[in-house]
């Protein structure tokens, strides 16, 4: 009995045993293998940074993405800096478009009309983070293939010009459209995101500094088969614009001229209806659609069919700004209902929402150039004034109008400021710019508010970055 | 030794020892019964002579003279007495009928072994006209199929009684054939069941609804309310059931305390926010751990905007949705046994990293022992928006207009006003009745059929359930829902095995878009159809944006959702156990979305016909080993498991946004379309723990609960992969205390306290690693994609920290006619992991990091339940729950100085905003005065937008067949007040409620005058969007839910051979009492109200 017993007891404390031992093998197992099992590969959708810059193709890619989400981004949702937004807000701001809702008002374009923007408007801040989600790709480009091994010098000069100019690109329209803003020139996140606005006049040198640069990288040769990437000319666009913005006007005379007489865009301009073809002559950069269905935001959002109202309406001052018989009205202006004759809304692309692509997006075109260099000449010296007077008829006589004869600096500058009034409406907000680099917005757009020049400081960016501070007058 | 005897057990006798024993003997007992064979075959003598023996000593001398051995136990020996024997060359059976003559025990015979044993069979039965005895065995479990022990069964009407083992089996010897057998015990309710001439019985018993010893789901295990030390709430599968909601979740509003939850639209699918104990975290959602039957659920869900324009859902994100569908939908609420809300440290801890914000243990019904069941259930109702705005009709709205270009000094003209100058301005469509007039439906049907036997049962649910929503259109949801359940156990109770399986089918085609936000349509716009029921696009030239162009963008949503989890266990003996649990989730969606020529203007561009599909599909593996200790230490059980966790969720998506179809017909798949953009997304996710649970009860009274859990996830970077948590629970009955036992009024009462650490990994996976993603354009540039920056990579950060800490207390009164209950909570959150906002300067929106920042939700939580009458016929039962919870940002170092140095204050609550002074409409000039606009230093009023209490109170009523339970959900809060955020004047329709508006000078009036530029819309935005104007009281009460019941009577539902037929009368959303003017305070929107529902149905069990 006794022996039973023992053995029952001894049963009992094996037992035990090897429950413990159970559970001790059982954490056993589990514990080497909790690291390596939470330890994963990267997904196969993504490339890690050290992969994209290891050769010049993929580092390629990089570059391209700018471009592709510029053209690709819905303005509104995801926002597409500068492309159709600035035709369209600039537009607004410069009293060239109004929009007409069908349903309902839109506040947010209304308060561009009525420059009475305020802090919270969405397409505000849609400008400004789409500005900075590019420069932050340019700097991240840059910081980038600086460290890459596997790209080839080539290959890196040609991405590094690019990315230069698009930053360059990028802060020319910030700085344009908001003054003082943050010089963002690195990809930390630490160091940026308590950053306060910079002088304008730092993010002014910044943009001319990045051109140069991006122009001693760039090859003449566009590097494809279409204009569609950026080459030293285009670079020499955007910094004759920089440089008669900031009234450094020999070097404006200078890289315009450069563009003009260096013949790749043809002797003169070609006629009006193939501007916005996507083989103008004179496209110095343009960029492809990459949108199904889809030529141009413009072409796609401006037009309308038959009797219909037009969205966005050119307003009855610009109508009336047209000299008799100039062609640019009868052939970029649309008329959709003879009952009411204000009906026009801008026409300069042709092609609406249609898959096949007969328009790309016209970056910078050499007008441009003929009417910077005029207006650098004027005011160069007055030795200079024939041949700026010479450069506005070109643009002129393309229009069929007859030559202008102005006869002073002052007269030849308002006959420059009309040109480009009619010559680039609805087209990159240019006569937005114009006005308030000229100083004449407050003058001649309606109904103004002081301060109205520069457009607010998002608010959640004012909210996000207490380092920000208010333009005067929101 | 051939005697073997059987002692009971000493206190320095291990347990294991004791229970084993006991097993074995009532193995040997049960055999022993059935081989009642006579002594006399065995034919041997004995020759015995003894006086005042005690048995034992008798015995031993049969077994020396004989061989036969004896069985039996010492204390039954001791009490049966002692014994005179003279016998000389007897035979053994005559020795042993003298030997057991007029004692209290008997024996019986099996091959050379006799069993002694008490007898069962009282004296009455001892005449010789009684039938020959029928021995009945039977085995008692619960609906859970778990066994019954300790249970008493007693032949009604006789005292003839006995009592269930360990595994819940009983003998008994009714002398009647037909008798009844009643089966009692504290823990269940008590059964009545008639032989029939049956020996063998299996009886599945009802778990006594005592809210005290109420099983819980917890972690890992179970318990009940009184012995936990955690903070658990519960909802029953019953009162889900009571509600005609599609969403399970959103039958909890109001009903646990703790636990918030908020309607975001009255669509049917739309997603449901549960907020457990408030906002721990400054930057991450509030999202709670989603556990099904053990199996993660990838509750957390984002939107992706389609083509079209409609958000549809993906699973696996972050953050939460406003829109959309949410899989809980997949969930069918007659499918769930239980939810339970995991709140403490004590109880999450067991969750780790992911009990931070609370876990939802959602448990499904199992399979149980009975007769086999068919349940058949039907229901439909009716339903409408419980609160709509009243907007202004077309002479109102003209005359808005009018007076608001009179008030700017415009002119209307052909450009600027084409609604007043070229329109009909007598014209009007009521787009409130035509775009959301139309009654709600839905329909549900649900057929159940369950039974089994001791070893094995199963169930089986099939269900239907549509929903067909108030807008206009031909929109609707089917569900079609597959549950089964089974499980086994071995005939020796050692193995057990349990399978749950569920597949359900949504196919959703309800418009997502919120179709409430067109509702601000101008009245005179024209009548959307022409003659020929084609949609109209303009009128007299002038475009018009249809709203019901969404009629024609039609979406297709199709959710296939299968959870199966299986639960393998083998008890080794009765204190050891080894488990493992597994379980798997398949969630797949496909979606499609078509926007065809027909839905878009032909006169603003060229109509294109483009479709999108999205699919996605998520796999979740689950696979917890697991190993379970049980012991008996002194008075007290300590209960030991330990355990781990591996898990893996893998996300593979693609979406494609076709184009260039050349039909709108061949819309519905990307073949023929000429161009498609596709994007992948892919994403694995892969978690493991190894956890410990340690709980001892000593006596019923004190209880202790530790456990700890170290956990590792792939979301974090290699050096901060691994974290550990844990938590300490104490609990003190103190009822069970002498000195209480004299207080006759309260039976019942715990103190229980628990603090601990739980963390947080809810943020995206391979945020540790700069990722660049391809371009998505569905046109390559030049023949190439681009490659982009996706997320600014932070490999350093790491676990978010939760210190949670709590005390409880929980009263019983009067036998627990009245309890009680109150809670405090302390959490606190440091080491915030967020999607940190940035400044979009730096590139992107947010960086997932780590923050200093300590946040602190404090709040008390009661409950109060009470049978308020009870009479044979009458019962009156109350519920009242409230939580008021508190919220603080208590350090958040360099705050001045971080991107959320406007929107947070030290020592207030991270729910606040701030906002600008508003002083009202000014007397003079009629328009918003704000005091100051500058929005970094005039943001002067700080205003909670939190709940400040919220709860609910439920009554509950039966008279005789009649049931009626009556809830009301109450919220204290401020709000943002809905609005139309176009100014008053502009081309919009508003509320009539704008109709008192200033007009002329001196007039004082709460809005503007109207117009449609200058100072007064640029005011109207800083008042719309920045002003503590729109902070309204947002409190409520609503009369959430209303069930009527009526069992038919069991008389003459049995003439159709049914159990029980109920019909029943629900009412959902029925009343609410609120200052909130426009729109619905639930949702706080006027064009998402959820539904007032009214549905009536039919149960039938057979």
């Amino acid at each position: 009995m006794k022996k039973n017993i023992i053995n029952i007891k001894g049963n009992k404390s094996i037992r035990n045993k090897s429950y413990v031992l159970a559970t001790l093998m059982l954490l056993a197992f589990i514990m080497p293998a909790c690291r390596k099992f939470v330890t994963i590969e990267n997904p196969p959708t993504i490339l890690t940074a050290d992969k994209v810059f290891a050769d010049d193709k993929s580092a390629t890619s990089a570059i391209l993405s700018i471009y592709i989400d510029m053209m690709n981004d819905q303005f509104g949702s995801n926002g597409s800096f500068v492309c159709y937004s600035m035709s369209q807000l600039g537009g607004l701001s410069a009293n060239e478009l109004i929009m007409t809702g069908s349903n309902t008002t839109t506040p947010t374009y209304q308060e561009f009309s009525d420059h009475a923007l305020t802090p919270p408007n969405s397409y505000v801040a849609a400008l400004w983070k789409d500005g900075y989600k590019y420069i932050y790709r340019a700097n991240a480009i840059l910081e980038n293939i600086a460290t890459s091994t596997g790209m080839t010098p080539l290959g890196k000069q040609q991405i590094e010009g690019e990315a230069r100019f698009m930053r360059g690109f990028c802060y020319f329209y910030l700085v344009n459209l908001f003054g003082d803003v943050p010089l963002v020139l690195g990809t930390d996140y630490h160091d940026n995101m308590l950053l306060a606005r910079t002088p304008s006049s730092v993010v002014w040198d910044q943009v001319i500094s990045d051109l140069k640069q991006a122009k001693a990288l760039l090859q003449d040769a566009y590097i494809t088969a279409e204009r569609l990437r950026p080459n030293r000319a285009t670079v020499s666009a955007l910094l004759s614009r920089a440089y008669l913005y900031t009234g450094k006007w020999s070097e404006a005379e200078t890289e315009a001229n450069t563009i003009i007489t260096s013949g790749v865009y043809g002797t003169g301009l070609p006629t009006l209806d193939k501007v916005f073809k996507k083989d103008s002559p004179e496209t110095i950069w343009q960029l492809q659609p990459v949108r199904a269905n889809t030529n141009t935001n413009e072409g796609a959002s401006f037009l309308v069919t038959g009797t219909t109202q037009p969205g966005f309406q050119l307003t009855p001052q610009l109508l009336a700004a047209f000299e008799p018989n100039d062609n640019r009205k009868t052939q970029w202006v649309g008329f959709s209902n003879p009952a009411y004759p204000a009906w026009a809304f801008p026409a300069k692309y042709k092609a609406g929402a249609v898959a096949t692509v007969t328009e790309y997006y016209i970056m910078f075109r050499l007008t441009e150039q003929y009417l910077i260099r005029s207006e650098a000449r004027a005011h160069l010296d007055l030795s200079k004034l024939p041949s700026a007077i010479t450069d506005l008829n070109v643009v002129r006589s393309r229009a069929g109008l007859p030559a202008k004869t102005p006869a002073d600096q002052a007269a030849l500058l308002l006959a420059i400021e009309q040109e480009r009034r009619v010559e680039f409406f609805a087209e990159w907000g240019q006569r937005w710019l114009d006005l308030k680099r000229t100083n004449r917005a407050s003058a001649l757009l309606t109904p103004w508010k002081t301060g109205a020049e520069l457009y607010p400081i998002p608010g959640t960016e004012m909210g996000n970055n207490p380092a920000l501070k208010q333009n005067p007058g929101y | 030794m051939k005697l073997i005897a059987f002692r009971s057990p000493r206190p320095n006798r291990g347990a294991i020892s004791k229970t084993l024993l006991i097993m074995k003997l009532t193995a040997i007992l049960l055999l022993a019964a059935t081989f009642q064979l006579s002594a006399k075959s065995y034919g041997q003598n004995v020759t015995l002579s003894v006086k005042n023996a005690p048995l034992q000593k008798v015995f031993k001398q049969i077994n020396k003279q004989t061989g036969y051995q004896f069985f039996y136990k010492d204390d039954l020996l001791d009490q049966a007495g002692k014994v005179d024997i003279n016998v000389n060359n007897a035979p053994l059976a005559d020795v042993l009928d003298i030997c057991f003559k007029n004692l209290s025990i008997t024996y019986t015979i099996t091959d050379k072994v006799i069993v002694v044993k008490p007898i069962e069979i009282k004296k009455e039965n001892v005449q010789d006209v009684a039938p020959p005895p029928i021995v009945v065995t039977g085995r008692v479990v619960n609906e859970n199929g778990e066994p019954v022990s300790g249970a008493t069964v007693t032949v009604k009407g006789t005292s003839i009684s006995a009592s269930t083992n360990s595994n819940g089996v009983f003998e008994i010897k009714p002398a009647d054939a037909n008798a009844t057998l009643v089966i009692s015990a504290t823990n269940i309710e008590t059964f009545d069941i008639k032989l029939n001439g049956r020996t063998s019985l299996d009886i599945a018993v009802k778990i006594k609804v005592s809210s005290l010893d109420e099983i819980h789901v917890i972690g890992y295990g179970t318990t009940t309310n009184r012995l936990t030390t955690g903070s658990i709430a519960k909802m029953r599968g019953d009162d889900i059931r009571k509600q005609p909601v599609e969403n399970p979740l959103l039958a909890m509003g109001g009903r646990l305390p703790g636990l918030q939850i908020t309607q975001t639209n009255g669509l049917a699918g739309g997603p449901v926010g549960v907020i457990i104990r408030g906002k721990n975290s400054v930057g991450a959602g509030p999202e709670p751990l989603y556990v099904i039957d053990g199996v993660p659920f990838g509750g957390a869900v984002t939107n992706v905007t389609l083509g079209n324009g409609i958000q549809v859902q993906t699973l696996g994100g972050i953050s939460t949705a406003s829109v959309g569908t949410s899989p809980f939908v997949s969930l069918n609420p007659s499918d769930i046994e239980s939810i339970e809300v995991l709140k403490d440290a004590d109880a999450t801890a067991i969750y780790g990293s992911r009990g931070a914000n609370g876990v939802v243990l959602i448990t499904t019904r199992k399979a149980r022992t009975g007769k086999t069941t068919v349940d058949a259930s039907f229901y439909t109702g009716w339903g409408k928006p419980t609160r709509l705005p009243d907007m202004m009709n077309t002479q109102q709205y003209v005359m808005m207009r009018n007076e608001a270009f009179r008030n700017d000094g415009i002119v209307p003209n052909t450009t600027n006003a084409t609604d007043l100058t070229i329109w009909d301005t007598t014209r009007y469509v009521n787009w409130t009745k035509m775009l959301v007039g139309n009654t709600a439906r839905n329909y549900d049907a649900q057929i159940r059929l369950s039974g089994g036997g001791q070893q094995t049962q199963f169930s089986l649910t099939t269900g239907y359930h549509r929903e067909i929503p108030i807008y206009y259109g031909d929109f609707h949801d089917d569900k079609i829902n597959v549950h089964a359940s089974m499980s086994h156990r071995s005939s020796d109770n050692k193995f057990s095995l349990a399978l749950n399986t569920t597949y359900s089918l949504d196919n959703n085609n309800l418009i997502t878009t919120n179709i409430g936000q067109v509702l601000n349509t101008v009245p005179n716009a024209p009548y959307p159809f022409d003659s020929t029921g084609s949609l109209v696009w303009r009128d007299k030239g002038v475009n018009f944006t249809n709203p019901f162009g969404y009629v024609k963008k039609q979406y297709k949503g199709l959710t296939e959702n299968s959870i199966s989890n299986i639960n393998l266990a083998y008890r080794f003996s009765k204190s050891f156990q080894v488990k493992v649990d597994g379980g798997m989730n398949i969630v797949n969606l496909n979606q499609k979305a078509i926007n065809p020529t027909t839905s878009q203007s032909p006169f603003s561009g060229t109509p294109a016909a483009t479709a999108d599909f999205f699919t996605q599909i998520q796999r979740n593996w689950i696979i917890e080993p697991q190993a379970e200790f049980t012991h008996k230490i002194a008075k007290g059980k300590l209960q030991v498991l330990a355990g781990g966790s591996f898990q893996q969720q893998l996300t593979e998506g693609t979406r494609t946004s076709a184009s260039g179809y050349t039909s709108d017909e061949l819309l519905w798949t990307p073949g023929p379309a000429a161009t498609k953009a596709v994007t992948s997304a892919y994403a694995k996710y892969r978690y493991d723990a190894a956890f410990g649970r340690v709980s001892y009860n000593w006596d019923g009274k004190y209880l202790v609960n530790i456990s700890g859990r170290h956990d590792g996830s792939s979301r974090f970077g290699s050096k901060n992969k691994f974290g550990n948590f844990g938590a300490v629970g104490l609990g003190w009955i103190f009822t069970e205390e002498k000195f209480m036992k004299n207080l006759s009024f309260i039976n019942y009462g715990k103190i229980r306290v628990s603090t601990g650490v739980t963390g947080n990994d809810r943020i995206g996976d391979y945020q540790y690693i700069a990722q660049w993603y391809p371009t998505s354009s569905a046109i390559a540039y030049q023949g190439a994609t681009g490659l982009y920056p996706l997320n600014l990579e932070n490999p350093a950060f790491g676990w978010e920290r939760n210190k949670k800490n709590e005390a409880g207390l929980e009263l019983g009164f009067l036998n627990n006619r009245v309890s009680f209950s109150a809670d405090y909570y302390r959490n606190r959150t440091d080491n915030q992991l967020i999607g940190y906002t940035l400044p979009t300067q730096t590139g992107f929106t947010n960086v997932t990091a780590n923050r200093e920042a300590l946040v602190q939700n404090t709040g008390w939580e009661f409950v109060v339940s009470s049978t308020n009458m009870r009479t044979k016929f009458f019962t009156w039962k109350s519920s009242f729950n409230m939580t008021i919870p508190r919220n603080k940002l208590v350090a958040y170092p360099d705050l001045a100085t971080s991107s959320y140095a406007s929107v947070f204050l030290i020592g207030q609550p991270i729910t606040i905003r701030k906002f600008t002074d508003y002083q009202g409409v000014d007397p003079t000039t009629g328009v918003y005065v704000m005091n100051g606009i500058n929005l970094t230093t005039d943001r002067t009023i700080v205003a909670d937008l939190a709940q400040r209490y919220y709860g609910g109170f439920q009554n509950s009523f039966t008279y005789k067949n009649w049931s009626l339970d009556v809830f009301f959900h109450f919220v204290k809060q401020n709000g943002l007040s809905a609005i139309n955020f176009t100014a008053p004047g502009g081309r919009s329709n508003q509320f009539t409620s704008l109709l008192d508006r200033w007009q002329n000078k001196g007039d004082i009036t709460e809005t503007q005058k109207y117009s449609t530029t200058g100072t007064a819309v640029t005011n109207f935005s800083y008042y719309s969007n920045y002003s503590d104007a729109r902070v309204v009281d947002a409190s409520f009460i609503r009369l959430k839910n209303v069930a009527l019941s009526y069992e038919f009577d069991k008389k003459l539902i049995q003439k159709i051979k049914a159990d029980n037929i109920r019909v029943y009368l629900q009412m959902q959303n029925l009343a609410t009492y609120t200052k909130y003017k426009i729109g619905d305070p639930e949702t706080l929107s006027f064009s998402d109200a959820p539904l007032k529902m009214i549905t009536v149905g039919c149960q039938v069990v057979f």
